[in-house]
């Protein structure tokens, strides 16, 4: 299958940079073709400016080269991947810009002739969430985690209700034992080879 | 009696809808007598991944009240909203500990319905924020569904409707 990653986290070795290895290791092994979009190496600029917006509004949503990429990438994915490290109950503000401005009308969605919002992401068919999060797992709970409701739910709004989704989190980050991160590597590893 | 309210606004455009509920905003709260700050993330070059600028954290801890003024995109807060936010909830000591409430006022291209299905991640972010940053702040949510398919009519009503709590606010 056409795999994309995305990530986005800064260049300092850490733990969501192991789970990216790990996870783009683990899809090729499968045979699947893996593209990374890692945002933080690419430069990707998460604020929206006045052009995009005024953009987003005809028919012509994508004015920038960059999110032109992006789009092509988007439109061949059939299989999904976020990673990041969860803050403020949800994702990056350099993940979320980069939905908002990839995941246009006419990429992510469409109008049918009722004017109804229907899915265009219809060739997604699993959408994969990993995620490191500074609370337990109760907290996060609690919190209705953010960040997994916009991958699991919002975004499958645009990939249809048959998409299916995963979320592999390793919570209480900061205490975590090394079998503990271990384990989380595992899990990823173990999980993507089923796909 | 009259407050310090925070206004954080969040759309690139200044003549967007959202531009015009911020004016409904600092109209109704200046008429309330109380003091108000602006604070427009697209103006000043707000650098979503850097500390707050040190002019916006004095504003904000002096705030009693503040009021989150952005469209609704993907579920939550626009990217350099939910940066931003981040940013200050990460400030060693709350940033917020004067504030008593947090309002947010957003549009969705949605309808509360679809809002709904998506599992509002926006509300939940800022209830985040407000543990994160206040001691015991409360929240008001005022939101506008369908903005797309909206006639002038709701519009102008829901503009009405803004200024009217914002006067209200205590």
């Amino acid at each position: 299958m056409q795999a994309t990653v995305v990530f986005a986290e800064t260049d300092a070795p850490a733990l969501e940079r192991e789970a990216l290895s790990t996870a783009v290791a683990t899809l090729e092994r499968a045979g699947h073709e893996v593209t990374v979009v890692d945002l933080w190496a690419e430069r990707f600029d998460p604020v929206m400016t006045a052009t995009q917006r005024r953009a987003y509004l005809t028919d012509h949503p994508v004015v920038s080269d960059d999110v032109a990429g992006y789009v092509e990438i988007i439109q061949r994915t059939e299989l999904l991947v976020f990673v990041y490290a969860t803050q403020l109950n949800t994702m990056p503000a350099l993940m979320k810009g980069w939905l908002e401005k990839v995941m246009v009308p006419g990429v992510a969605f469409q109008f049918n002739t009722e004017g109804k919002l229907r899915p265009a992401l219809t060739q997604v068919r699993h959408i994969i969430g990993i995620s490191t999060y500074p609370e337990a797992w109760s907290t996060m709970r609690r919190q209705r985690d953010a960040g997994r409701r916009t991958i699991t739910r919002a975004l499958r709004l645009n990939t249809g209700w048959r998409t299916r989704h995963h979320w592999i989190g390793l919570y209480s980050c900061p205490t975590a034992t090394r079998e503990q991160r271990g384990a989380f590597l595992s899990r990823i590893e173990h999980r993507l080879e089923q796909v | 009696m009259s407050a310090e309210v925070a206004v954080v606004y969040a759309h690139p455009c200044h003549d967007s809808f959202t531009a015009a509920i911020r004016s409904r905003v600092v109209d109704g709260a200046t008429s309330a007598g109380h003091t108000v700050s602006v604070i427009d993330l697209h103006r000043g070059g707000v650098d979503p991944f850097a500390a707050p600028l040190a002019e916006h954290l004095e504003v904000m801890r002096r705030a009693e009240i503040v009021v989150l003024v952005y469209p609704t995109w993907w579920g939550g807060q626009p990217a350099v909203l939910t940066g931003w936010l981040d940013r200050l909830a990460k400030e060693p000591d709350r940033a917020l500990a004067g504030a008593r409430r947090v309002v947010a006022v957003t549009t969705h291209g949605s309808s509360k319905l679809a809002n709904r299905l998506g599992g509002r991640p926006g509300y939940h972010v800022l209830r985040a924020f407000i543990r994160a940053t206040t001691l015991q702040a409360k929240h008001t949510w005022i939101a506008f569904y369908k903005i797309d398919t909206a006639n002038e009519a709701s519009r102008s009503a829901f503009l009405d409707l803004v200024r009217q709590r914002a006067s209200a606010l205590r």
